[in-house]
């Protein structure tokens, strides 16, 4: 196959790829982050890598855990990071990230406000493991650690969680955490 | 404990960049990796025959009347006084004019036009022109527009605010906020000019996201108006975060190529500054 044909399979390819899994991918760095516009330029970022990567990665198979691997370590190097921290005022009158009502955004917003509380290699653990639902041994690859940080990192994470949440975990979940 | 994450895999979302805008986005980025790859080899063969600090030194700035004494930005009896800060609801009413007024002033060869959210977030309806955010220590505004030439894009913005007070007489006006407008930029150089008998803090610098970046601050009573340039695209946003509103910076969010040089001299800027129409009338005085 020529090189013009090379670019148009995959654009082509992407495309599909990016329709099936952009939106998990996105969710996946909103959970790390906390945050709608973040979590876009995270997926952004992901996307454009694994684009760049595409003739490296020849098996279909390896593109999740390609997009993975970005997405983590974009959001682990705040250098990629196109907002910058300016400084912080008392809100009082104007708002102009309108919110979305919704009858879970209370606990939403309780359990969002526990995980940004814990340090962002431990959250990624978190998320990996009990959002992603991915084995320790897969963790520790995308992490480039052993396994047995990754499990410690997660016994620290969840305590840090349960520490964070106080009563409201009870409140997202009755009987406690599993 | 998978069941904790349950309320956040009902969440509603914003609707998700559509796979063309993520294509372009994703083939533009690499377009310019490639593009920047060739201009580091030349930037590094034109070093060895030119020398790396003639490559570092800043160009020149061109101030109109530079004042070899450090005036006091502080509002002075002596001259003119200077205009009070408007109120927050006169620059949202007045942001039209802002607008029109920066766009106005941006030299022949370049297009502007005013820069909104819907320009870097697709899909999310904004109906402002300023974007304000009100405080227990004031407020601050901001209007950017957007100045583009031959696929590059830069940015024009006035800030009015009211959260940081004016340097007192005594102090160094270039030791206070020089940042001020242009958040994140290595100063480079701060310079104090009069014009037309109001005095402006021009302060010139380079961000690493977007190229050279200078502001133009006057200082108001009760407030000040800073009117910035950047050769690439840079914009503000405010979030709640704990309680309180965080200010940030987007540094090229869209990986757009920069202007090839600031669309705005030293002095064309410091006039701005001081253009009356910048002002809600019941403040310009």
């Amino acid at each position: 196959m020529g090189i013009l044909g090379f670019g148009r399979r995959r654009d082509a390819d992407f495309v599909a790829y990016y329709e099936a899994r952009a939106a998990a991918v996105r969710r996946t760095a909103y959970v790390l982050c906390g945050d709608w516009h973040l979590a876009e330029d995270l997926t952004q970022t992901a996307f454009t890598k694994l684009y760049q990567a595409w003739h490296r990665l020849e098996r279909y198979e390896a593109l999740d855990g390609y997009i993975r691997q970005t997405l983590l370590r974009a959001f682990l190097d705040d250098r990629r990071r196109p907002w910058r921290r300016e400084y912080a005022t008392m809100p009082q009158s104007s708002v102009f990230d309108v919110p979305v009502a919704d009858h879970h955004a209370d606990e939403r917003e309780i359990l969002l406000a526990a995980l940004a509380r814990i340090p962002k290699r431990r959250r990624a653990v978190i998320v990996l493991r009990y959002w992603e639902d991915l084995p320790v041994d897969e963790v520790a690859q995308l992490l480039d650690c052993s396994p047995g940080t990754v499990r410690s990192q997660a016994s620290r994470g969840l305590a840090d969680l349960r520490a964070a949440l106080g009563d409201d975990l009870m409140e997202l979940v009755p009987g406690g955490v599993r | 404990m998978n069941d904790v994450f349950e309320p956040l895999r009902e969440m509603p979302e914003p609707p998700l960049k559509t796979s063309a805008q993520a294509l372009a986005s994703a083939r533009e980025s690499t377009r310019r990796r490639a593009a920047v790859r060739v201009a580091v080899g030349i930037a590094t063969a034109i070093a060895g025959v030119v020398g790396i600090p003639a490559l570092l030194q800043p160009p020149p700035v061109r101030l109109e009347a530079a004042s070899p004494a450090t005036p006091s930005l502080s509002p002075s009896p002596s001259r003119t006084p200077a205009p009070q800060a408007p109120a927050p609801e006169a620059v949202d009413r007045h942001s039209t004019n802002i607008a029109k007024t920066l766009i106005t002033a941006v030299p022949d060869g370049y297009k502007a036009t005013s820069l909104k959210l819907t320009d870097y977030r697709a899909k999310v309806p904004m109906t402002y022109v300023a974007r304000i955010a009100v405080g227990e220590g004031g407020y601050r505004a901001v209007t950017l527009v957007r100045v583009s030439a031959e696929r590059a894009s830069g940015v024009v913005a006035a800030v009015f605010g009211t959260d940081l007070p004016a340097p007192a007489a005594d102090a160094d006006p270039c030791q206070a906020h020089a940042d001020l407008g242009i958040e994140g930029a290595v100063i480079e150089r701060c310079e104090i000019v009069t014009v037309g008998g109001a005095t402006v803090r021009l302060v010139t610098g380079r961000d690493p996201g977007v190229g050279r970046v200078m502001s133009a601050t006057r200082y108001l009573r009760g407030g000040y108006l800073v009117v910035s340039a950047s050769q690439g695209v840079r914009a503000y946003r405010i979030r709640p975060a704990g309680g309180a509103w965080i200010w940030e910076v987007v540094v090229n969010p869209l990986h757009e190529r920069a202007l090839s040089e600031l669309p705005f001299t030293a002095d064309r800027l410091a006039a701005l500054a001081l253009d009356p129409a910048l002002l809600p009338e019941k403040s310009s005085r």
